[in-house]
């Protein structure tokens, strides 16, 4: 896994590949194969970043040199690379690599719960909506629309008050965004299928409504779903970031990358900068790697790609 | 000679990796003379026609030959070059008008566009003047309102219209016709080859016409190549090679077509109805790469016809079943199917049309009933009512007593497995992400006639021996599969539950012809071993004919005529039976009587108006 070692470079290489070598390339030919191995190797960098990144929030108690509130009034505003403070620490004096990598934990891992919860709400909602009549679709997609104008603040607030504020304030405020987009997308998707010959063909070898439905359509949108969601999840990392930043989702002293970005961007006026850049980029390399994901997914799941044997 | 074609050689992607799609054919076109390319899909035809336009793919190239128009070599030209043949010497009339028109601008636009190109110096009026006239030329009357209209606004005779207009009337040396008439009803393919044939003659072009159908080699042209696999297997006179090929590819081709009366001469002669045997010595059919399940299991059905004294001892049981005057297994009374389009949020007013207008019929057990009618007569609507994919406006279904019309939900799935559909494209009806066998094993376990998957698997390996398929595509998706294997697979779906009838919608409409022969026989084969009866849509009367005992005709939505299928001649035929039945392009096999060039088809008589926006 020369992937492992030195990441940067090719990553750089599986986003410039397929791209660069898309010109020409006739079908059977050597080029297209080669472009598919660089598509392959961008999942496979995406899966290695988001595995690495989920393993270090899983075992973060193991792997964290100190605990992520462990404040220090002595050593605050350490620079980048020092020594038993590598990433350096924060306004505390807290250690800036111990609260990234317990961070993970409510930033990615609430991220990725709460976008599944969405997707299993939403592809659910579409699928029945693009096989009911007018009227049940009519209620179900007109809801979604009330939830796409709905302000999603105001919302999350109005969760933050009923609940007070925490996860459970991020999760549901996740849900809340995440759900009508994926409704609206797998319902676009559904509707496509709906006038499809092998679904009247399923009707006439006796298949049921929820039959059609789950064993019939979902097969051939589960794709799209997959992909559509992977993607989503880099979004969310980065709204999530920006609800606790508001202070209705992970309380104070606990770890979140938003929140880390929120207060360190306090303090960069003053020239501690990695405060607030580190936790920033954190997130964007992580956002990154579920995008390329979604992508490269994209060409697995294209079934005249894929053969039954070869 | 207009245009000379030598070893020519197309290759798709370069190195070792490159695929010979045309592999050294040479043939030549002679000034004012028709010649066809005949072959099935993946010969290599089409593409061939590509590189004399130079419009070839961007993954193909010509790898070598040479391809000579009134003298000039057109190989290795640029793309600029090329462009000035095009258009001035070369006219091209694709399949699929509407593709190949522009959806956003008016016929007239278009027209007057090209003319432009043509004579850049003619004055705007003389261009109008002149878009008139070729309106006329291509036989539309009323040329103002098809100026004005958008293609989509036009009935597909009339594209096809305006697509040769715009295709002749540069007067090119050499007009190229790629399937012309493939996507469009038999009367009017008729108008439309009679118009080409005219247009020629009035501007003294070479036709070049692809086909894969021999009834349009026959009416038009006076020479023909045989193309198969990249390589031309015979070309010579049209009569020479009709009524004596010379190659077995060439004869399989022919001997697969149904005629009208090979049916009743198989009869006569004590044969058993089944394409290809008329010539038992043919067996000769290599395995195509792309279909070889289909060739392969053609040659089977001719197997029956080499003991010729056996099949006339033992008449088939579908023979004397279809003697029989069974009960009706399916009745349909006064069945009425309106569909409503526009309405809120369309932006367009809400109307309705009558899909299928006040048609009763029965179906009767062990009999094949075909209904045929035009693109647009309501044959597809009338066999989902029949087949419960519908719900009727009004009228009644009854299915072996039982009040199909008036049963939902578990009532009706309780009684689909006995009658099954097979649809016209097989490929997009099959599931293209479960694969084939479960795609059979499924509704057994549902209708629990299969208890367990195993015994499903069990089942479904017999029925792709039914239909002739290796066990082997039980693991298969439905992309890896050909037509021909992908209407099998269909076939033994529907059969799988032991269905009583047989709904086949067009089966074999999007099939080549040696693919629809085996097919078709593989149909009656199975009839005659599981007691079936078929409710089978058309649009081929000869397909019909051959095929069917009784036949309906649907015109518009109401059924005109129902006749037994020896009756097809008798008098009191209904006009539109007339009209279909004159409309048929047999093939000549003596080598008499070259068809004389009516212009019978020049004005359209039958086409319907432009559907109002």
């Amino acid at each position: 896994m020369a992937l492992l070692q030195k990441p940067s470079g090719e990553a750089l290489a599986a986003v410039r590949g397929p791209a660069g070598s898309r010109a020409g390339g006739p079908r059977r030919s050597g080029a297209r194969r080669r472009s598919r191995a660089r598509v392959n190797a961008q999942v496979v960098l995406a899966l290695v970043i988001i595995a690495a990144f989920l393993a270090l929030a899983l075992f973060a108690p193991l792997i964290a040199p100190y605990a992520p509130d462990a404040a220090d009034a002595g050593q605050k505003y350490l620079p980048f690379g020092s020594s038993g403070h590598v990433f350096g620490t924060d306004e505390q004096g807290r250690d800036i690599l111990s609260r990234l990598i317990w961070g993970g934990r409510t930033s990615m891992v609430v991220a990725l719960i709460a976008v599944a919860a969405s997707t299993l709400v939403g592809a659910t909602l579409a699928l029945v909506a693009g096989f009911s009549g007018d009227r049940v679709a009519g209620l179900i997609m007109r809801t979604i629309d009330v939830m796409f104008a709905f302000p999603v603040i105001i919302a999350a607030l109005a969760f933050a008050i009923i609940l007070g504020p925490g996860l459970t304030v991020v999760v549901l405020a996740i849900v809340f965004v995440a759900t009508p987009y994926v409704t609206r997308v797998v319902f676009a998707e559904v509707k496509r299928h709906r006038g499809r010959e092998y679904v009247e063909a399923a009707v006439s070898l006796g298949a049921g409504f929820w039959s059609i439905l789950f064993r019939e359509v979902l097969p051939n949108v589960a794709g799209q779903i997959v992909v559509y969601a992977t993607g989503l999840v880099g979004a969310m990392i980065v709204f999530s970031s920006s609800i606790s930043a508001l202070g209705i989702g992970v309380q104070p002293p606990e770890a979140d990358w938003g929140r880390m970005i929120s207060e360190g961007a306090k303090v960069i006026i003053s020239g501690n900068v990695t405060v607030a850049l580190l936790p920033g980029l954190v997130v964007l390399v992580v956002a990154l790697a579920f995008n390329w994901l979604g992508d490269g997914l994209n060409d697995v799941f294209d079934p005249h790609k894929r053969r039954s044997r070869s | 000679m207009t245009l000379q074609v030598s070893d020519l050689v197309v290759e798709f992607g370069t190195g070792d990796d490159a695929v010979r799609v045309v592999d050294g054919i040479s043939f030549s076109v002679a000034a004012g003379e028709t010649f066809a390319l005949v072959g099935e899909s993946g010969s290599g035809k089409s593409i061939t026609a590509a590189s004399v336009l130079g419009l070839l793919p961007d993954s193909a190239r010509v790898a070598s030959g040479s391809i000579r128009l009134g003298g000039s070599e057109l190989v290795g030209l640029s793309a600029r070059e090329l462009r000035r043949f095009r258009g001035s010497q070369v006219g091209m009339v694709f399949q699929n008008p509407l593709a190949s028109l522009d959806p956003s601008f008016e016929v007239g636009n278009q027209l007057r566009e090209i003319i432009g190109l043509h004579e850049p110096d003619l004055p705007r009026v003389s261009r109008e003047a002149l878009a008139v006239e070729w309106l006329g030329r291509v036989g539309i009357k009323d040329a103002p309102r098809v100026l004005g209209s958008y293609p989509h606004e036009l009935s597909g005779g009339m594209r096809q219209r305006v697509m040769i207009a715009i295709a002749s009337l540069s007067q090119p040396a050499l007009l190229i016709a790629d399937e012309p008439t493939t996507a469009l009803d038999a009367v009017i393919q008729k108008q439309i080859l009679d118009l080409l044939r005219n247009v020629i003659r009035t501007t003294g072009s070479s036709l070049f016409i692809i086909t894969h159908d021999f009834g349009v080699v026959s009416y038009v042209a006076d020479r023909v190549a045989v193309m198969r696999d990249g390589r031309l297997v015979e070309q010579g006179d049209r009569e020479q090679v009709l009524a004596a090929p010379q190659d077995a590819y060439t004869r399989e081709l022919i001997e697969a077509v149904p005629e009208i009366g090979t049916r009743f001469a198989l009869e006569r002669a004590g044969l058993p109805r089944r394409l290809g045997v008329r010539a038992p010595d043919w067996a000769v059919g290599s395995g195509s790469p792309v279909d070889s399940a289909d060739r392969a299991d053609q040659v089977g059905g001719a197997a029956p016809a080499v003991p010729v004294a056996g099949a006339a001892s033992g008449v088939p049981r579908g023979e004397a079943a279809s003697a029989r005057p069974g009960e009706p297994l399916v009745v349909v009374e006064r069945a009425r199917k309106e569909f409503v389009v526009g309405g809120i949020g369309t932006g367009e007013s809400r109307r309705s049309f009558l899909a299928v207008d006040d048609v009763s019929l029965e179906i009767r057990r062990g009999e094949v009933f075909g209904l045929i009618g035009e693109s647009g007569s309501g044959k597809s609507t009338f066999a989902r009512l029949a087949g419960g994919l519908l719900p009727l406006t009004s009228g009644t279904v009854t299915f072996d007593g039982q009040p199909l019309s008036a049963l939902k939900g578990r009532g009706l799935r309780a009684l689909r497995p006995r009658f099954q559909y097979v649809f016209q494209d097989a490929t997009s009806s099959l599931n293209p992400r479960v694969s084939v066998g479960e795609q059979i094993v499924r509704p057994l376990v549902r209708f629990g006639k299969a208890p367990s998957v195993r015994a499903g698997r069990a089942r479904a390996a017999e029925v792709l021996d039914l239909v002739q398929l290796p066990t082997g595509t039980f693991d298969r998706f439905p992309h890896e599969l050909s037509g021909g294997q992908g209407q099998r697979i269909g076939i033994a779906r529907a059969l799988a539950l032991e269905p009583d009838l047989l709904i086949l919608d067009e089966p074999t409409s999007a099939l080549d012809v040696s693919t629809q022969a085996a097919i078709l026989n593989l149909l009656l084969d199975l009839r005659e071993q599981l007691d079936l009866s078929y409710l089978f849509i058309g649009h081929n009367l000869a397909v019909i004919e051959f095929v069917c005992d009784r036949i309906g005709v649907l015109e518009a939505g109401r059924l005109v005529d129902v006749f037994d299928a020896h009756e097809l001649f008798a008098p009191g035929r209904s006009p539109v039976t007339r009209a279909l039945l004159g409309a048929i392009l047999p093939i000549e096999r003596s080598a008499v009587g070259a068809v004389d060039g009516e212009l019978e088809g020049l004005t359209e008589t039958t086409e319907p108006q432009p559907v109002a926006g």
